[in-house]
């Protein structure tokens, strides 16, 4: 009984988040210095039998939020913006450094590395998922 | 000396010099980069020198390639607007330098050139860098010098439309180019490479 809170505590770290079959995990921001934009990253997956769309993040510690994806052409990198994405049923997506992200512009306030901030995942079809993503610094490679 | 013996004796030699070619074969460079090599491009490709243009770090002094003689030193060219791909190549240049001995470690310079002069100060610049490892430059170029900078090194630039808040995008070519203790151009790595792939071409490099 007096493990229950441990046992608890890393259910929750190990799922961020979870909601209608969607999972959210090693959610993350890079924190830039200054105000510079900031790269939101985290795995999202699909359990339920549906595929899902991804249409946008709300993400009130900052005036704006965009669904961005880094490409390389002809060794030029390029961001683009993404309107949707889908994550097919039983599937995953991975916003991660290099590929995916959420970037993160003007921060309404200054932010403390170890934080986190809430993020509210958005989609299609109306629903939601909500996770907290841990703040790290510039040197960071993961939510770890 | 009878015929035979003289057959022993050159076969012996025979073996030993070629047991000797094997051995001294073991002990010369065999080392496989991972990422790609000047050397290997053909006789056309280009092989831009180190050239700095004129420009200056976060304390408004002038960079010459002079100044990294001796140095192996990682040069690449993005903008601190930049959400991705250049945080996540720093941060990874970051983590290869800390798994290097410190006396390799001390011996590569990461240059952070800026392609966005206009958002981009030297002093804010050199917090930027900083922000990944206290031993990166960031250096910055303006007009003809940084157009030139730009066509020497191959690098591309285009500037998004700004948004109604000002703010835009840069495209701009990810390659890392890595120059050797005489200043001469080796490697050519890009923001996909592994931190495992770049730790041990540069070690290789700077050893």
């Amino acid at each position: 009984m007096k493990h229950l809170p441990w046992a608890l505590a890393a259910l929750l770290f190990a799922v961020s988040a979870a909601a209608n079959g969607l999972t959210v995990s090693a959610p993350w921001v890079r924190v830039m210095p200054g105000d510079l934009p900031c790269g939101g990253y985290f795995t999202l997956e699909n359990g339920s039998d549906q595929d899902v769309t991804l249409i946008g993040a709300s993400v009130p510690d900052f005036a704006r939020a965009m669904l961005h994806n880094s490409v390389s052409e002809n060794g030029v990198e390029k961001m683009v913006p993404v309107d949707r994405v889908t994550v097919p049923a039983h599937g995953e997506i991975r916003f991660q450094p290099g590929g995916y992200h959420v970037m993160l512009m003007k921060r309404r306030h200054s932010l403390s590395i170890g934080d986190t901030v809430p993020v509210t995942l958005r989609f299609a079809d109306g629903r939601t998922v909500e996770a907290s993503f841990k703040l790290r610094g510039p040197a960071a490679m993961g939510a770890e | 000396m009878r015929g035979s013996r003289l057959l022993a004796l050159i076969a012996a030699i025979a073996v030993l010099a070629l047991g000797v070619t094997i051995v001294v074969q073991g002990y010369t460079d065999n080392y496989q980069y991972h990422l790609t090599r000047v050397d290997d491009a053909g006789a056309e490709a280009p092989r831009p020198g180190l050239k700095l243009y004129g420009a200056k770090d976060s304390d408004g002094n002038v960079r010459r390639a002079a100044d990294y003689q001796g140095d192996v030193v990682v040069l690449y060219a993005g903008y601190t607007h930049c959400p991705n791909v250049c945080p996540t190549t720093l941060a990874k240049l970051h983590a290869v330098r800390s798994k290097l001995s410190n006396d390799v470690a001390s011996r590569i310079k990461v240059l952070f050139v800026s392609v966005d002069p206009k958002r981009d100060t030297e002093h804010g610049l050199g917090e930027y860098v900083a922000a990944f490892d206290r031993s990166f430059t960031g250096l910055r170029l303006t007009g003809d010098a940084l157009e030139r900078f730009e066509s020497h090194f191959n690098v591309d630039v285009t500037y998004g439309k700004p948004d109604d808040q000002g703010d835009y995008v840069v495209n701009h070519s990810g390659a890392v180019y890595i120059f050797g203790p005489k200043g001469q151009l080796q490697l050519i790595g890009s923001p996909a490479d592994s931190v495992e792939d770049l730790t041990a071409d540069l070690r290789h490099l700077a050893g």
